[in-house]
């Protein structure tokens, strides 16, 4: 499998790859203006606004979420907020997108980095 | 079928986006008896019977609180009828469909479009997803830090029974264009809804009981048009509900309030990494470093890639392990990494290798982004 590092918008690296792995995945949750890439408490999700997304579930490190897409037709990475990270336009093709994590040296573990 | 708006019609659309960001930003006293009117109106527009009883409160934060008390007084109270169901969805949905479909079915989706962007979403950004964000999250948070657990459910339930009044102005906005500006005369269903974003803040309807809220005192934003105040509350209600932001971020009210005192361990250790980010913006970067100790231990010469770092932290018998880094959006970031790496057991002794963990990548295959947004 191949992969290109497309970019990063705020705490979500896009990378293009040739296939999917084959691996456990659920449902991810949509609103009407796309798929929740990254959640935010205050509601200015990460969106990717069309295709097939879903989660992994095996195989992730301790903090992390990682996404799988199929993107049939060109789609767009988007921020909802006031005054969003920059988008970006993405062609049609198989993508993955880590949400990066952080350390917590006080419980000594792992944790989503939250936006 | 409108397909193409004219040239006077689109020039019309700063003129929408400062109506409504005018009345959607408005603060000070809610027009109580115009605010009675209004809602009987939508009660009437919405097929639903007249409300008779009408109480005012002074924010969200005291109304959640109140209308809860009103409940348990109602239900317990012999004199006293039941406490009305919420009619929130009602009042809304009966009216906004229909007004909703004819609009659609009226123009063309170029124009929807258009419009949409050009007047809703201006609106909206400024009104919508950073003032009534802030104010919503702002309530939540409140209930769950101060209401115990006994009475949380109802005093939660009575938030999520609020509809906007003012700050619903960026999608009142969209149909209030059409209504003037394109002859759409259905979108005259919402007048009673424009009436009540004029003159009160949130509101929440019942069957037979409105409650009304007052709008802020203060409002603050930056030239991004979202919260801010940097000596004060960005916005503050008469009841002392006050949301401290800087720059569309909501910050404990003593990071803006007494700066001076507030002490650096606290912000690195807030989860939020905006928040954290915008801590220490406000104490600003070189006392984060001072107080707490910095020592760089890598320093990548590439402000994307960053610095680690290390830092002394009360509390821990080591230093910390930080990556420094700039962000284009949230401006220096400082998140925390392990000493090993959990991918491939390899210590963590560079800022590439600290953003290879941070993705979960073993730090051979690691590539940084060219581009970050």
């Amino acid at each position: 499998m191949t992969k290109e590092i497309i970019g990063a918008q705020g705490e979500v690296t896009i990378i293009k790859v040739s296939a999917l792995p084959d691996v456990k995945t659920k449902a991810v949750e949509r609103t009407d203006k796309g798929f929740i890439i990254s959640h935010s408490e205050s509601g200015h999700h990460h969106l990717l606004t069309g295709g097939n997304v879903m989660e992994r579930v095996e195989n992730v490190p301790q903090g992390m979420r990682i996404l799988h897409a199929i993107l049939d037709n060109p789609q767009q990475l988007i921020q909802d907020a006031p005054v969003p990270h920059k988008g970006y336009n993405l062609p049609a093709g198989f993508y993955e997108f880590r949400i990066s994590r952080e350390f917590d040296p006080f419980s000594e573990q792992a944790r989503i980095v939250a936006d | 079928m409108i397909t193409k708006l004219t040239t006077e019609q689109i020039d019309k659309f700063p003129a929408y986006v400062d109506k409504w960001t005018k009345i959607g930003l408005d603060t000070g006293d809610c027009d109580i008896e115009k605010s009675k009117d209004a809602a009987i109106q939508a009660y009437q527009m919405a097929g639903l019977k007249e409300p008779e009883h009408f109480y005012i409160f002074d924010s969200p934060l005291s109304a959640s609180i109140g209308v809860a008390f009103l409940k348990d007084i109602f239900s317990s109270e012999k004199n006293f009828d039941e406490f009305g169901a919420s009619v929130r969805d009602s009042v809304r949905a009966s009216v906004g469909a229909s007004v909703w479909a004819s609009v659609w079915a009226s123009v063309g989706a170029s124009v929807w479009a258009s419009v949409w962007a050009s007047v809703r979403d201006s609106v909206g950004a400024s009104v919508g997803a950073s003032v009534r964000d802030s104010v919503g999250a702002s309530v939540g948070a409140s209930v769950r830090a101060s209401v115990g657990d006994s009475v949380r459910a109802s005093v939660g339930a009575s938030v999520r029974e609020m509809r906007y009044g003012q700050h619903d102005a960026g999608w009142l906005s969209f149909y209030d264009y059409f209504n003037n500006e394109c002859n759409l005369s259905d979108c005259e269903k919402l007048n009673p809804l424009n009436d009540i974003a004029k003159h009160c803040g949130w509101w929440s309807p019942y069957e037979n009981i409105v409650v009304f809220q007052h709008k802020p005192d203060i409002v603050n934003l930056d030239n991004n048009s979202v919260v801010h105040c940097e000596d004060g509350p960005a916005i503050k209600y008469r009841d002392g509900f006050a949301i401290h932001a800087w720059h569309g971020v909501t910050v404990p009210s003593h990071w803006i309030e007494d700066t001076e005192n507030v002490d650096p361990s606290e912000i690195i250790k807030v989860e939020n990494v905006e928040q954290r980010a915008a801590g220490a913006a406000i104490i600003g970067w070189p006392r984060m470093l001072k107080v707490l100790k910095s020592k760089t231990v890598n320093d990548s010469g590439n402000s994307d890639i960053g610095q680690l770092i290390e830092l002394t932290l009360p509390g821990l018998s080591e230093p910390g392990r930080f990556l420094k880094a700039e962000c284009p959006r949230n401006g220096i970031i400082v998140e925390g990494v392990p000493y090993i790496s959990d991918i491939d057991n390899l210590p963590i002794d560079t800022a590439l290798a600290a953003q290879a963990w941070r993705i979960g990548d073993p730090q051979s295959e690691y590539t940084q982004p060219t581009k970050r947004t």
